[in-house]
């Protein structure tokens, strides 16, 4: 059996008299891409949160045996600097190698001729592009992405889906939370849609096809009326 | 430790490659030799009057620079969520914290030393050009009250981080870090007067205690005693000094401690 990367067992985030997130089990193994579907407001990113130490869980546990990275939903850089110095900054605290931070460059394909520019002048796509750098820099086990895409145009994403594809082949292994449901279907191996904090159905992919995507959306569409 | 001596030079980095660092570091240059022309004016107390008016201008560009370099940067870390890249690295909170506020403080040190330069020699030219009423070892003198007069901003910047740990953004960091310097500069001048004879008779003692209480929590960042025995050049007592700076060291390091332990129990968004 492939090694757990991630074990989530019945976390629950409470604030005030509001349970947003409610006894989620989640296990990752190696390789594996998980996604988390649900309409706005469904806990993806308050559990994303609660996995990563930001947000401090009311109730349950989160282990991680690996390596891992985030890309926020809104990444918010030190704009005054470049992509590189942001890279290398990370190569220094992680202490990799800093041929890292160019190949993570290279890897998202940001220009070279902007990646010694202060951040200020980007546009959104290439700060999402450094973000993502940021996050597959150094190769870690473990990527947590949340809504990887926004921002992104339909050649950028195809490239970056791409890429994270090639990762997880390589063993690298996803949770990822998105609004566009083709994008999910694409790389995840399951998807919880998650609804009212909780996670309502887990999904099998199985030929990650348009029928699977549309059959996803019903779904999701489903949950997000009944917990309306 | 290695993680927040990085974060300290990529700190440094962030805040200095800002313009608003750049202008206040070209104008710090500029300054002293500013300062001159009004100073002249007061050609019986001209050593003195240029000493008062750098250390004026000393208080202002610290401000400036906790309120408007720090606090921002701190303030958007938190309210933006740019510190979740820097934990997610990962990075402890305690490290991150700390880290920043090394770097905050590391940073004003390039803007003190070409303030303190351009100072010490417009104190050198003033010496030659108006020799007897700028008295020698003025800059020296300068030297010494600048770098005592830091240390209770070392406090402040301490105060910054205590109330981002806590606040939910620029606004509300703002608004209590300066509700915090104007009680550091309002109340130690108001329990100075109410230690007069006259005074102190018409009020009742409870008021001065809450005031003192008030003064013991807080840093005193006027520093006026400081300015003013150097700028008439009156020695200061040694062991005074060694306690004051001890004072502001404790209580920095013992801000910063409850600082870290508050932003441990938040949740960031």
């Amino acid at each position: 059996m492939r090694p757990e990367y991630l074990a989530v067992n019945k976390l629950s985030k409470q604030y005030g008299n509001n349970l947003v997130v409610k006894e989620v089990d989640l296990v990752i193994r190696r390789g594996e891409a998980i996604g988390l579907l649900g309409a706005n407001g469904a806990g993806k990113s308050t559990l994303i949160k609660s996995i990563l130490g930001l947000v401090h869980s009311s109730q349950g546990s989160v282990e991680i045996n690996a390596s891992s990275s985030y890309l926020p939903e809104q990444p918010q850089m030190p704009i005054s600097l470049s992509a590189l110095s942001l890279l290398k900054f990370k190569c220094k605290t992680n202490r990799l190698p800093p041929s890292s931070a160019q190949q993570a460059l290279d890897d998202v394909q940001l220009s070279k001729q902007v990646r010694n520019q202060a951040m200020r002048e980007y546009s959104k796509g290439m700060r999402q592009r450094t973000s993502l750098a940021l996050a597959l820099c150094g190769e870690p086990q473990l990527i947590i992405l949340d809504e990887p895409m926004s921002g992104l145009d339909a050649l950028g994403r195809a490239e970056i889906l791409q890429l994270l594809q090639q990762r997880k082949s390589a063993g690298t292994a996803f949770l990822m939370s998105s609004h566009i449901v083709s994008d999910m279907v694409q790389l995840c191996d399951r998807v919880l849609i998650m609804a009212s904090g909780r996670v309502c159905e887990t999904v099998e992919l199985h030929d990650h096809s348009l029928e699977e995507a549309k059959d996803l959306e019903v779904r999701l569409a489903q949950w997000s009326h009944r917990h309306e | 430790m290695s993680k927040s001596l990085s974060l300290l030079l990529f700190s440094m980095k962030e805040i200095s490659n800002q313009r608003i660092y750049q202008t206040l570091l070209a104008i710090l240059i500029i300054i002293p030799w500013l300062l001159l022309i009004p100073t002249s004016l007061f050609m019986m107390d001209l050593g003195k009057v240029f000493m008062d008016m750098l250390f004026t201008f000393l208080h202002l560009w610290l401000l400036i620079y906790i309120f408007f370099l720090a606090a921002p940067l701190l303030a958007r870390d938190i309210e933006m969520g740019t510190c979740n890249m820097f934990l997610t690295l990962p990075m402890s909170r305690a490290e991150y914290l700390w880290g920043r506020y090394a770097g905050v403080v590391a940073t004003i040190l390039p803007i003190l030393l070409a303030y303190l330069i351009s100072a010490v020699l417009a104190f050198e030219f003033a010496e030659r050009t108006w020799p007897g009423y700028v008295l020698s070892g003025s800059g020296v003198q300068f030297t010494y009250g600048v770098l005592l007069i830091l240390l209770p901003y070392l406090a402040l910047t301490a105060v910054l981080f205590f109330i981002a740990s806590t606040a939910t953004g620029l606004s509300e960091t703002t608004v209590f870090l300066f509700s915090v310097w104007l009680l550091c500069w309002s109340i130690p001048p108001v329990l100075g007067a109410m230690q007069e004879q006259n005074v102190a008779a018409k009020n009742p003692p409870w008021i001065e205690s809450i005031l003192q209480f008030i003064n013991q929590l807080l840093p005193d960042i006027s520093s006026s005693q400081i300015s003013l025995h150097l700028a008439h050049h009156i020695p200061l007592e040694n062991m005074a000094v060694i306690a004051y700076c001890i004072e502001h060291l404790a209580y920095s390091s013992l801000i910063m401690i409850v600082a870290v332990l508050l932003f441990q129990r938040r949740d960031l968004g």
